[in-house]
């Protein structure tokens, strides 16, 4: 498989037809019109960038061309196929996108069809990641998803058909009494559908949402924190064994080759482009992001300014804790002799004796000059990045 | 004295009312009782250091001199305060109370085994970035024994008397 080491396009499709109670992210429910308004602004946003690609702020652009293109969401399966065509025609004539750049689309089981998935193929979509979260009914009930455990069947048996380089499936575990049982059977129903990658991700309760609510009023318990371990560990292991070994704390696939491109660029400080509402950009030491709302972010855009709401410049102390937080996170952990600012051999020596705490504890193994996280270190992988002293790094914005 | 009033005339260890007694006070008596108290000499009596251990390592500032009798009420005291207020942490903590070489109470901490958030895409790195930088903050707040954090709180808890049931 060739290089693909350049940055990420990341578009943000913030629709869905019913929105989850567990949901945090930046979705409506919007009709056919709304729809028509988000891509007539995105592609505004579009034509606001420069003509290499990225916003005129900062420090030199990233020079190779963009060479995944991500659509999340939302529900980006929601867009009509016109309208995806329109926004990865307007990308490609604006942007520098390598000609076999890795597409992405995110999918709800009940959006894929012989026809849809044959069109999303035609348009070049390499990877399709179905929203399924569970093969049990009454999960699927629970999560407010909109379709049933024969659809997600389908789903997978049709994406597979269509001849998708990567067919990847979402799940979601540790609901309220949920037991190692009824995990393990999601799982293997899920292995039995045949994907080439699964995300697995642990039932999170944000505040401000329907789940959170529920929570504040003492009417929905979150799973404890050894029972959350125990699907973790089961999680990793049971995939392991049947073939799809982890790479990531929630990230799972049958080979390298279906690893995913463009999320390993988050974790490796890798710049990466968000359009749409709420996406996140990165690039060098600078990071920024486009207002939440749907409205917000068409606000300024018809005033012909790009929708950016915030940023960050990153000191050389945010820097290194990122990417000890991120590469500790996956199995291939941290390379001290890549760490920013050629940090990482002062680092390694100042934190020598916290090191060998964590290998003595069994959670971190030392290869070379790389720390990884064992599985049990994995689980607590925050506390690992917090461990090391990074006090000799000095906060200088650059 | 009035009708409806009580004077209560004690002799008391100094030591017994310097912590919080005079709030408890308040708090039985619905704000009406009064305290005065005056020194009258220094007596002889059975005392012992009670020594707080926490992973084997000893924590200076709990230590105190405590009457024999009362030595392992208040030892098991302590160690249930730390095994309430010392938060989880990714190894399992011990908490003892001891005089001298013997170990009269115990608690324990079970260690944490998960904490890792379920996603990390862009636009929770900042977010999970603050929080960590947040936690590293207020580990700086804290006391550290051995590899044990323990926060201020911890201490305050510890030496507040029983809340009245």
């Amino acid at each position: 498989m060739s290089d693909f080491s350049g940055p990420g396009l990341y578009i943000h499709v913030p629709f869905c037809t019913h929105i989850c109670p567990y949901c945090d992210f930046s979705v409506l429910t919007g009709d056919r019109a709304w729809q028509a308004r988000y891509l007539q602004h995105l592609l505004m946003e579009i034509e606001l960038l420069t003509d290499s690609g990225w916003p005129d702020r900062g420090p030199e652009p990233p020079r190779q061309p963009f060479d995944t293109i991500y659509f999340g969401g939302g529900t980006p399966s929601m867009l009509q196929p016109e309208h995806l065509e329109s926004i990865l025609e307007a990308v490609r004539a604006r942007l520098p996108v390598r000609t076999d750049a890795w597409l992405f689309l995110e999918a709800n089981p009940e959006d894929v069809t012989l026809a849809t998935a044959a069109t999303w193929r035609q348009m070049g979509f390499r990877t399709i990641s179905l929203g399924v979260q569970s093969f049990a009914s009454d999960n699927l009930a629970f999560l407010g998803r909109q379709h049933s455990p024969r659809i997600a069947r389908r789903s997978l048996e049709v994406a597979i058909a269509a001849g998708f380089d990567t067919v990847a499936m979402d799940l979601i575990y540790g609901l309220p009494d949920q037991t190692p049982t009824d995990w393990q059977r999601d799982l293997d129903e899920a292995l039995a559908a045949g994907p080439h990658h699964l995300s697995c991700y642990q039932l999170t309760v944000h505040p401000r949402t329907p789940f959170g609510f529920r929570r504040q009023r003492g009417e929905l318990e979150e799973m404890g924190n050894d029972e959350q371990s125990d699907l973790f560990v089961l999680t990793h292991r049971h995939l392991q064994e049947a073939g799809l070994p982890g790479y990531e704390v929630s990230n799972f696939a049958a080979g390298p080759e279906h690893r995913s491109l463009h999320n390993q660029k988050y974790w490796s400080h890798t710049p990466y482009l968000g359009l749409g509402p709420s996406a996140h950009s990165f690039a060098g030491h600078h990071r920024w992001w486009n207002a939440r709302k749907i409205k917000a972010w068409m606000a300024p855009l018809g005033e012909g300014r790009l929708p950016i709401e915030s940023s960050e410049q990153l000191g050389l102390q945010s820097l290194v804790l990122e990417s000890l937080m991120l590469g500790l996170r996956t199995y291939a952990g941290v390379d001290f002799d890549a760490l920013p600012g050629g940090t990482g051999q002062g680092l390694w020596e100042e934190n020598e004796a916290a090191i060998d705490r964590l290998v003595e504890s069994g959670l971190a193994t030392v290869e070379g000059s790389c720390l990884r996280p064992t599985l049990r270190g994995l689980a607590v992988a925050d506390t690992l990045a917090r461990s090391l002293d990074l006090g000799s790094l000095r906060e200088e914005p650059r | 004295m009035a009708v409806g009033r009580v004077d209560l005339n004690s002799e008391l260890p100094l030591a017994e009312v310097l912590f919080d007694f005079y709030d408890k006070l308040k708090t039985v008596t619905q704000g009406y009782g009064s305290f005065d108290y005056e020194m009258l000499d220094y007596r002889p009596t059975d005392l012992v250091k009670v020594d707080i251990l926490v992973n084997g390592e000893p924590v200076d500032a709990l230590s105190q001199l405590v009457h024999r009798d009362m030595s392992r009420a208040r030892a098991l005291r302590y160690c249930e305060r730390l095994e309430e207020t010392i938060p989880r942490q990714q190894f399992k903590i011990a908490i003892q109370g001891a005089i001298g070489g013997q170990i009269i109470a115990r608690s324990t901490i079970n260690a944490y085994r998960k904490d890792v958030t379920a996603k990390c895409y862009g636009g929770d790195i900042t977010r999970k970035r603050k929080l960590l930088e947040k936690q590293r903050e207020g580990k700086k707040r804290m006391k550290v024994v051995g590899a044990v954090e323990i926060p201020q709180s911890a201490f305050m808890a510890v030496l507040k008397s029983d809340p009245q049931k």
